[in-house]
Order: C-alpha cells, then structure tokens, then sequence
C-alpha cells in the first residue's frame, strides 16, 4: 500500500512507547501493532485525533503517501 | 437459530449415514452382479433382460452408477461439515465460502455429466435401460447448484468485509 506509517519515527522523537501511546489512546496494543506495521486497512478519525493529541502532532507527520 | 442448526445437522447426520448404508448394499449387490453371483440375490434374470452380456458394458455401468452416488455422499458430507462450521459461531471463513462454492460447483458438473451419459447410455443400451431425467430436473438443479456459488462468493465478500473491519484501528 502506497500509504506509509510513520508512527515508528514520531514515537521516537517524542520519547514514548508503544504501550504507552496505547494506554493513553485506548486502543489495544495488538492494534496499534497492526497500525505500525501498515497491516491496518483503515484508521477511524477518532483514533486519528488521539494520536494527533498524545502525540501532539499533525496528521501528516504519520501518513504519508508514496506512489 | 442454533436449534435449527442442530436439526439441520441431524438431519444430515442420518442422511449420510442412511446413503453411505445404501451405497455399500449397492456396492455389494451390483458387484455380485458383475461376478455373476446374481442368483444369490435372485437377480439373475437382470443382465438377460437388459442384455447386458459384455462385462466392460457392466463395469462401466456400475462404476458410474456408484461414483455418481459416491459423489452425491460427498455433497451431504461437505454440507454436514458447513453446518457444523456455521453453528460453532464464526461466520464467513474461508473454509465455508469455499465450501458453498465446491457444492455449487460439484452439483452442476454431476447435473451436466449425468445429462450426457443419461443420452450415451440410452444410445449404447437401445433404451433397455432408461434412466428417467426430466427436463425441469436437468433446470432445477443448475439453478441450486448456481444458487451455491452465488452463495460462496456472497460468503468470501462477507469475509473481506470482516476482515477490513477487523483490521480497521
């Protein structure tokens, strides 16, 4: 799928795990596992903003569209 | 819903239990036949009625008398064991959408298949043995068997659809 998930590099910059982002979002880290590895086949807005807002950061910085 | 799959199962369970009964008291009968133990069945007056003297002739018609029954067998097997899936509570799984499709696709092949050789059999025998096959049969079970198809390609949808809504975070 040509649409990369940068979550990986965000998590990074911003010093925070896996688990972590998963508890505060509350989503299961199973998956959040199927986000990071790009196997998700959708993202709901509202799971979209909670990330955008633990992480604080736009929605561009983890999509990404590569032909 | 789960009482009538249980009686659904049962009613296949003892379907394919009678047929497969059935299948080897043929089996044994028309096998007789062919060695020419027909007198222990008092069927010796059979072959000579329908002049069946050649012992190819009788093989091939036995053969094909069993394996079309056989494969009928294998249908009910294959449907007992769809409803059995469908009623352990996961629905639209790869193995019942590819389930539905074998039984629509077995069902049409024997329709065509028994359709051909109901014709040879009725030129090599000279309408000795007459088969009975009528036109709205021949229809009717097209229809099921495409109605099963249709079935297994509504199932392996729905199972795409699962799957996306399982993998949708």
């Amino acid at each position: 799928m040509p649409i990369i998930i940068n979550l990986d590099k965000i998590l990074e910059e911003k010093d925070m795990k896996s688990n972590e982002l998963a508890e505060i979002i509350g989503i299961t880290t199973a998956n959040l596992s199927i986000l990071k590895t790009g196997k998700a086949k959708a993202v709901r807005f509202s799971t979209l903003e909670s990330i955008c807002e633990a992480l604080n950061c736009q929605p561009g910085d983890i999509l990404e569209y590569q032909p | 819903m789960i009482t009538s799959f249980k009686l659904l199962k049962g009613i296949l369970s003892l379907a394919l239990f009678f047929s497969i009964c059935l299948w080897l008291i043929f089996l044994f009968i028309l096998g007789g036949i062919i060695l020419g133990y027909g007198g222990t069945f008092g069927l010796e007056n059979i072959l000579e009625d329908f002049e069946l003297n050649s012992k190819t002739t009788r093989i091939v018609l036995t053969t094909y008398l069993l394996g079309g029954y056989a494969v009928i067998i294998y249908v009910v097997y294959i449907l007992r064991k769809l409803v059995v899936s469908l009623n352990t509570g996961r629905l639209f799984t790869k193995f019942q959408s590819a389930g539905f499709n074998l039984i629509g696709q077995i069902i049409i092949w024997l329709v065509v298949i028994s359709s051909i050789s109901d014709f040879i059999l009725k030129l090599i025998l000279n309408s000795r043995f007459e088969v009975k096959a009528s036109f709205p049969d021949f229809w009717l079970f097209l229809a099921v068997g495409s109605f099963f198809i249709a079935l297994g390609q509504v199932f392996e949808k729905a199972r795409l659809i699962r799957e996306e809504n399982e993998l949708t975070v």
